[in-house]
């Protein structure tokens, strides 16, 4: 089954995104901070980190660049997940970093960004569990 | 016949007779003649006088009001901390340049209110204060003295030794000084007292006191009683009223003022007095007549009434003076002259009359000579008036000219935005007050200087170029943001209008440059920015929860979704959506206002971006049976944001397409001079002409009576057309008719022009300006 390790500071949104995975047949594992999270993962051993840019205690471009840093955790890869805005350094920061994709959490539904998950873990050769429903072209949203 | 015998004599009467008539009229002339020009001539003293006056009476009240900002800002310095130190209000009084700039105040000082319980707490404090004096003050204390149940002692002073005796002086045992005080205390306001001695002593010269009360801080101040209660002290300056209006009079116009009456008024709404009164006292000696004039000046609750006495030598110049008695001599020496032609002829004509016995005829032909004598007198006079006006109205009118070229210097001098004048090379003639004010060069630094030298030089070469080849090489003006750098060193963004003065043949004069710093607006862009930025992140969470929460109970992941639910799910989250595109649309809006968005210039093929943004609302349109239609587009290589270009297409086609129910939306595009101009024609409900002026404002929603409220946030096309104008092109509603469509034009510069040049040197200029820029 695939592993996906989600991180993210706000409740509300980690118990929505863990309920679409695990919906979706994914393992969830989450932490709230940068810090909980590089303790973690290493043992988790995720197949996909979900990251959030604004956090307390370590932020998740830290994050990242520790991820990224680590020998046996620098081949996951990891999405960065924001609200702040649109693009912006910090998005070039990322993409610099390593990261696989950076995603504005208000442009894409739970589906939407799963559906991400997979094409992600899929490119990864990762084997990703079949999902109940079609996903939808999502070209609309690339604005 | 003894009337023939009588009328032998008459030739030599009635040339008497009538030469004696002329004489009486030509006198009477004269005196006619002097007296207009005496009037004349004092109609247009009075006038100059007057002008001055008035003149002197705005000067006056601008410098008391300058005077009164400086008496704010020592206010400050007690609102700002808990208490002063002696040393901090010296030095504090030494950075105003009081000499230099406040010419008029004699003295500064702190006046502290003290109960008579904490008189003795007071008065050790003051004689063990070492701040400025190693000794102290071993010798301080109230005077007078005596046992009062508070007092309000002079503490502070400046100039500090030469009125150090005035220390511990109660101002309040003046009763002029208490009224002034009371007045200032009770209305919170700064007042000007009337002429006092303001000290202990009474052979000190009259002076005025402009006062500010100072209250306990953090105390209110809304009610009388909370006024009278909590006020701690007051600032005193004190004034020198000769040299308060001599710093703003002509010394060569006035010989010498009198304040001569103070009124204090009491009602509410003060209308601004005009009266400008002025009258000749006429001396003993008659040549030597004065004119005075008095003039009313209004400050806070007080009017002032001040006489003006014009010196003697500006009164009735020798010629002027002379004039009219020059006039009464011409009128004698003429009607001498009269009397001498008249007397030759009636004797030649008697003789005549005598032979010829027609008296009658030779008595009304001499009549017709004495009218047609008279006749041309009158000629003469008004002619001599004629001369006299003219002389009068080119003076009049050189001293109107002097009047409006004064106007317009004072208007320059004292505008608050940064004013300076160059020459053809760029080396500053004038500058005004406000260029000292925000640059920190004084006007000697910068006369003669050029502002690279100065303020100037800090953005690249690009900016200089561009500006040049404005304002010399196409000789119009230039309008831009530039970032300057004041005399301290620090640095400021001003906005600037520099505007080539041209003559008659175009070449250049001069150029005349306006800056206005408005570095403090941009702090508050900055600020208002980074708070939306947080405040979008902080409501977009939220908004994403229930979006996407509502979509995963449509999708059923939280079990069966009841039918009468979906409808209204549906809503929330379609509402939900509009919530999340108004918070990026305002960040948006904030962003470029405040010069923070980030534009990426490129060139590219705009026929492809079209392509790409038809793709991505061809599913809309189809789902509304609406033909879009983007297959007659041309290449055309253009300069611009690609994503920014990409976002006006989706806003303006978004657009067409929620007001298009039927027909086609369709795509050409056009070049014109610099730009590729894109058309979107659709056949919608079009807009109304008083509608189409509306469109891109700021929160403008066209009213859509047919669908009720209207759809979106109103900010879409007004952030449209900002990112257009930012890339140098534009967006404009090109055609429309109601009910039948519209057809909106959007241009953007061809690759290699001057406007792609333009637009990239603003860009550039703003990020660099910018370095947190985001897209």
């Amino acid at each position: 089954m695939a592993k996906v390790f989600l991180v993210d500071d706000d409740p509300l949104l980690v118990r929505m995104y863990q309920k679409k995975l695990e919906t979706d047949g994914y393992e969830v594992s989450t932490a709230s901070n940068g810090e909980d999270a590089l303790s973690s993962i290493p043992k988790a051993h995720p197949d996909l980190v979900l990251l959030d840019v604004m956090m307390p205690k370590m932020n998740g471009l830290e994050t990242l660049e520790k991820l990224k840093a680590d020998e046996s955790t620098k081949k996951i890869p990891v999405i960065m997940l924001t609200n702040v805005s649109s693009k912006d350094a910090t998005t070039d920061k990322a993409m610099e970093l390593g990261a696989a994709t950076y995603l504005v959490k208000s442009d894409y539904t739970p589906k939407e960004i799963v559906q991400k998950v997979k094409e992600i873990l899929e490119a990864a050769h990762v084997e990703v569990p079949e999902v109940k429903v079609a996903v939808k072209d999502e070209e609309k949203k690339e604005e | 016949m003894p009337n023939m015998n009588g009328t032998r004599f008459r030739p030599y009467i009635i040339p008497l007779l009538l030469s004696g008539t002329v004489i009486v009229i030509s006198v009477a002339v004269a005196l006619i003649l002097q007296s207009q020009i005496f009037s004349i001539n004092f109609n247009r003293l009075q006038t100059e006088f007057r002008t001055e006056a008035e003149d002197i009476r705005s000067r006056t009240q601008a410098s008391f009001s300058e005077y009164k900002s400086l008496l704010t800002s020592a206010r400050g310095l007690f609102e700002a901390s808990e208490s002063v130190s002696r040393d901090e209000w010296q030095s504090f009084v030494n950075s105003l340049n009081i000499t230099k700039d406040y010419p008029a105040i004699e003295v500064i000082e702190y006046v502290q209110r003290v109960q008579f319980d904490d008189k003795e707490i007071f008065e050790k404090s003051v004689q063990e204060d070492t701040s400025l004096l190693s000794e102290g003050y071993p010798n301080f204390q109230i005077i007078p003295k005596g046992e009062r149940t508070e007092y309000y002692v002079t503490q502070y002073i400046e100039p500090h030794f030469e009125y150090i005796d005035s220390l511990g002086f109660d101002v309040y045992t003046n009763p002029k000084i208490k009224s002034a005080l009371d007045l200032a205390r009770d209305t919170n306001s700064v007042v000007l007292s009337e002429p006092l001695r303001p000290f202990q002593y009474q052979d000190t010269p009259e002076s005025l006191l402009m006062i500010i009360p100072i209250y306990k801080n953090d105390t209110p101040q809304l009610l009388l009683q909370d006024r009278q209660e909590n006020l701690s002290g007051y600032i005193i300056a004190i004034i020198n009223p000769e040299r308060l209006l001599h710093g703003v009079i002509n010394q060569t116009s006035i010989k010498h003022i009198n304040f001569i009456n103070i009124t204090d008024v009491t009602q509410e709404n003060i209308i601004v007095a005009e009266r400008i009164e002025t009258s000749v006292i006429a001396h003993n000696n008659s040549s030597d007549s004065e004119v005075v004039s008095l003039l009313t000046i209004n400050f806070g609750t007080r009017t002032y009434e001040i006489e003006f006495f014009s010196p003697d030598k500006v009164l009735i110049s020798s010629i002027e003076r002379y004039s009219p008695a020059f006039a009464i001599g011409i009128g004698i020496i003429v009607s001498i002259l009269i009397y001498i032609v008249l007397l030759n002829s009636i004797r030649v004509k008697s003789k005549a009359q005598l032979l010829a016995e027609d008296l009658t005829k030779e008595k009304s032909e001499s009549i017709d000579k004495l009218e047609q004598q008279n006749t041309s007198l009158e000629n003469l006079k008004s002619a001599m008036i004629n001369i006299l006006d003219d002389f009068n109205d080119e003076k009049e009118a050189q001293k109107r000219a002097l009047i409006e070229t004064q106007k317009f210097y004072l208007a320059v001098e004292n505008a608050s935005d940064h004013i300076i004048i160059t020459d053809p090379e760029g080396t500053i003639i004038y500058a005004n007050q406000a260029a000292t004010r925000t640059t920190g060069f004084s006007i000697e630094e910068m006369l003669g200087r050029k502002t690279s030298d100065l303020w100037g030089g800090h953005m690249d070469d690009n900016f200089y170029q561009d500006m040049w080849k404005a304002i010399k090489t196409e000789k119009r003006a230039y309008d831009g943001k530039v970032k300057n750098q004041k005399k301290n060193g620090r640095f400021y963004t001003a906005e600037v209008h520099i505007a080539p003065v041209l003559n008659l043949k175009q070449e250049i004069m001069f150029y005349v440059g306006i800056e206005r710093d408005i570095s403090e607006q941009e702090k508050i862009n900055a600020l208002k920015d980074d708070f939306l930025s947080l405040a979008s992140h902080e409501l977009r969470t939220p908004m994403t929860a229930i979006r996407g929460i509502t979509s995963m109970i449509l999708d059923g992941d939280y079990g069966d979704v009841n039918e009468n639910l979906r409808e209204p799910l549906k809503e929330v989250s379609s509402s939900t959506e509009g919530l999340i595109n108004l918070v990026n649309d305002m960040l948006n809006v904030s962003r470029i206002e405040a010069g923070r968005l980030k534009f990426v210039l490129s060139t590219f093929d705009l026929s492809n971006v079209i392509k790409q943004t038809c793709k991505l609302l061809h599913n809309l349109a189809d789902k509304k049976g609406i033909e879009l239609n983007c297959s007659n587009v041309q290449s055309f290589a253009v300069q611009a944001d690609e994503d920014k270009v990409k976002q006006i297409l989706i806003n303006i086609l978004g657009n067409a397409l929620k007001f298009t129910d039927s027909g086609s939306i369709s795509l050409r595009v056009e070049l014109y001079e610099e730009h590729a101009i894109v058309y979107i024609k659709d056949t919608g409900i079009g807009i109304a002409p008083e509608d189409g002026k509306k469109l891109f404002n700021k929160f403008e929603q066209i009213e859509n009576k047919a669908r009720g409220k209207a759809q979106g946030t109103g900010l879409g096309l007004y952030l449209s057309i900002m990112m257009a104008h930012k890339m140098g092109g534009n967006i404009w509603l090109n055609w429309s008719e109601k009910g039948k469509g519209s057809e909106f034009g959007f241009s953007v510069p061809l690759e290699n022009t001057q406007a792609a040049h333009s637009a990239k040197t603003i860009i550039e200029n703003e990020a660099l300006e910018h370095p947190d820029q985001k897209m």
